[in-house]
């Protein structure tokens, strides 16, 4: 059974009299664990759906389950099971970070020996009786996910939870990801950081305007990507693209670079076909393709326009 | 329910507004009790100053019978405590929404009607014991006070009883202004639009209105509130109109006020995003 599953939700903010689509009509369904990203740029709607997600915002259409609970009717009798950040994670800032999540986890009946071990999972343990004012915003992102944590969640809804670490503190919180995935549990991870969701992520969904554009594991969304090609490095670039098309095989230039779409198999054919028109090449390599590049072909034109 | 109203209750009380307020308050206290004390003579001649014991609460049959003047320190101290419980309360909600752990507290409770009225019941029992605490410290100051340095004569039963009833009716009306204030907090998701709110009815509707409209009396707020905690018919005379207000019609208007408000807020909460 899917750990989340959402059907036709759409959600629509108006203020004054403009309407904003946040979420158009998405359909996503969350296998059981792992670690799912869930991808989009600036404002396709991820907060949104995150907040529909965990009843914080009322969904215009649609349905939701989570944990086989109908968000609108029964979220309170799986919430002991979801471990949520929200944008930035909000704490009171007077109060340690030990208190915090001593009174966030006296709501459940979770004792201090949970706190303790939350803030030790997070690096937090040496900081902890500080006042939350004090933290730098990697401190509370990490407090943040300590506080999901504190429940030992079977799911983790974290809304780009590495904004705001610096590169050691991602690379932690990226393992920190990985493992809880690998532990069984479900972690549905938002995010614009392609190349983070690419190395932790097993399954990634990509969203945007409101919609979903795909779906599937990652190596299926890599797939999707241009076809792979051949990267080509000359002196005459738009030379090259000039006798590569009287050759009849397709080529752009992109500065230096002549992109070749031809598969790997044919390298010897463009090699000679560049020599026989007295060009002579200095790099010949496969073209990589990254989620970035799926990404942004993806969702090319697709960002929320200014409003 | 019972463990939530737990939780809101230590957030509550170790939040340092509340904290400092009932350490300034208890300091302000024992300044004028002991201020007072040195100003008071232990026996009146020609007209000096003496401490009573019962001028912390007389009523005025009270009054006349032993012959005192019908003297309510209590009133002055009641006044400052709604005053700050009214900030507590607004506060008690209006610092969630600026943290915006609203967003936090939901991802443990998403029951937003049980969430509030968690909250709005630990407000109120925070106000009501801000209140007793502050006034058990100052009658007690007070009355230490005037055995010393003044004159402890009168304080009856019947007074200390008449006493304990102005004190536990003072700290449900504390709860009252506490409970309203946190609830315009809810509407307003704001600490300074509630206390803006609180300001605005008094100058607009205590004052302006009244004195357009002075018939009006027995519906606004602090007449009520004053009616109750002296147990007794006002008679508010004004040029055109002379209207009595009864203790027992003013506690049935509050608790239709608050009704409303706590309403209002519980169905505002319970349906509005939180983002
Ligand atoms: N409370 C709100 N009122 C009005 N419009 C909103 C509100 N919250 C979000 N929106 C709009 O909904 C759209 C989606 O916003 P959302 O925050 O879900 O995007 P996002 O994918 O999380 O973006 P980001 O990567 O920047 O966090 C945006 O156009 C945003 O302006
Ligand atoms: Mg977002």
């Amino acid at each position: 059974m899917p750990v989340i599953e959402i059907e036709g939700l759409t959600k629509q903010y108006r203020r004054r009299r403009a309407v904003t689509h946040a979420v158009a009509g998405l359909n996503l369904s969350v296998p059981d664990g792992g670690v799912y990203g869930f991808l989009g740029p600036n404002g396709s709607g991820k907060t949104t759906t995150i907040r529909c997600l965990l009843g914080l915002a009322r969904p215009t259409s649609g349905r939701i389950s989570v944990l086989g609970a109908e968000v609108g009717r029964d979220l309170s009798t799986v919430i002991s099971r979801i471990g949520s950040i929200v944008e930035t994670p909000a704490l009171f800032p007077a109060f340690s970070g030990r208190r915090n999540l001593e009174l966030l986890g006296a709501i459940d009946g979770i004792g201090p020996r949970a706190v303790a071990a939350a803030l030790e999972r997070v690096g937090l343990e040496s900081r902890g009786e500080d006042r939350v004012r004090t933290y730098s915003l990697g401190m509370r992102q990490r407090l943040g996910l300590a506080a999901a944590l504190l429940k030992d969640p079977e799911l983790l809804i974290l809304d780009e939870p590495v904004n705001g670490l610096d590169p050691g503190g991602i690379r932690e919180f990226r393992e920190l990801i990985r493992s809880l995935g690998a532990e069984g549990r479900t972690v549905f991870v938002s995010s614009h950081l392609l190349s983070e969701v690419q190395l932790m992520c097993d399954r990634v969904a990509i969203l945007a305007r409101g919609a979903l554009i795909t779906e599937g594991s990652v190596a299926e969304v890599l797939a999707l990507g241009h076809t792979a090609g051949l990267v080509v490095r000359v002196s005459k670039p738009d030379r090259a693209v000039e006798i590569l098309a009287q050759a009849g095989i397709a080529a752009s230039h992109d500065g230096e670079i002549v992109r070749v779409q031809l598969g790997a198999d044919e390298a010897a054919r463009v090699t000679e076909v560049l020599a026989s028109g007295g060009l002579f090449l200095s790099e010949l390599r496969a073209d990589e393709v990254d989620l970035e590049t799926v990404f942004v072909e993806l969702t090319e034109g697709r960002t929320v326009e200014g409003s | 329910m019972i463990g939530l109203v737990r939780v809101e209750w230590r957030r509550l009380t170790a939040r340092r507004l509340v904290r400092v307020c009932a350490i300034a308050a208890i300091a302000l206290i024992f300044f004028v009790v002991v201020l007072t004390a040195l100003n008071s003579q232990k026996i009146q001649s020609d007209g000096s100053f003496v401490m009573r014991t019962t001028s912390l609460w007389l009523t005025e049959a009270q009054a006349e019978t032993s012959g005192n003047a019908q003297d309510n320190a209590v009133i002055a101290v009641t006044s400052l405590s709604f005053l700050i419980v009214a900030v507590i309360g607004a506060s008690a909600i209006g610092a969630e929404y600026r943290a915006g752990t609203v967003t936090t507290v939901l991802g443990w409770e998403p029951r937003r009607v049980r969430l509030l009225a968690a909250r709005l019941i630990a407000v109120a029992l925070v106000a009501a014991s801000f209140y007793l605490i502050v006034h058990v410290v100052f009658c007690a100051a007070w009355t230490i006070g005037s055995v010393v340095s003044g004159n402890p004569d009168g304080a009856s039963g019947v007074f200390w009883r008449d006493l304990g009833l102005v004190l536990a009716r003072g700290a449900v009306l504390a709860a009252v202004f506490a409970v309203i204030s946190a609830a315009i907090a809810t509407l307003g998701r704001n600490t300074a639009a509630a206390l803006g709110v609180w300001v605005g009815y008094w100058i607009l509707v205590e004052g302006i209105v009244l004195g357009l409209k002075p018939q009006w009396v027995r519906w606004t707020l602090f007449v009520n509130i004053a009616s109750v905690l002296e147990w007794n018919h006002l008679m508010i005379e004004s040029p055109s109109v002379t209207i009595a207000v009864s203790p027992g019609a003013s506690v049935v208007r509050l608790t239709a006020y608050v009704a409303v408000f706590v309403a209002v807020s519980l169905a505002v909460f319970h349906r509005r995003d939180v983002t």
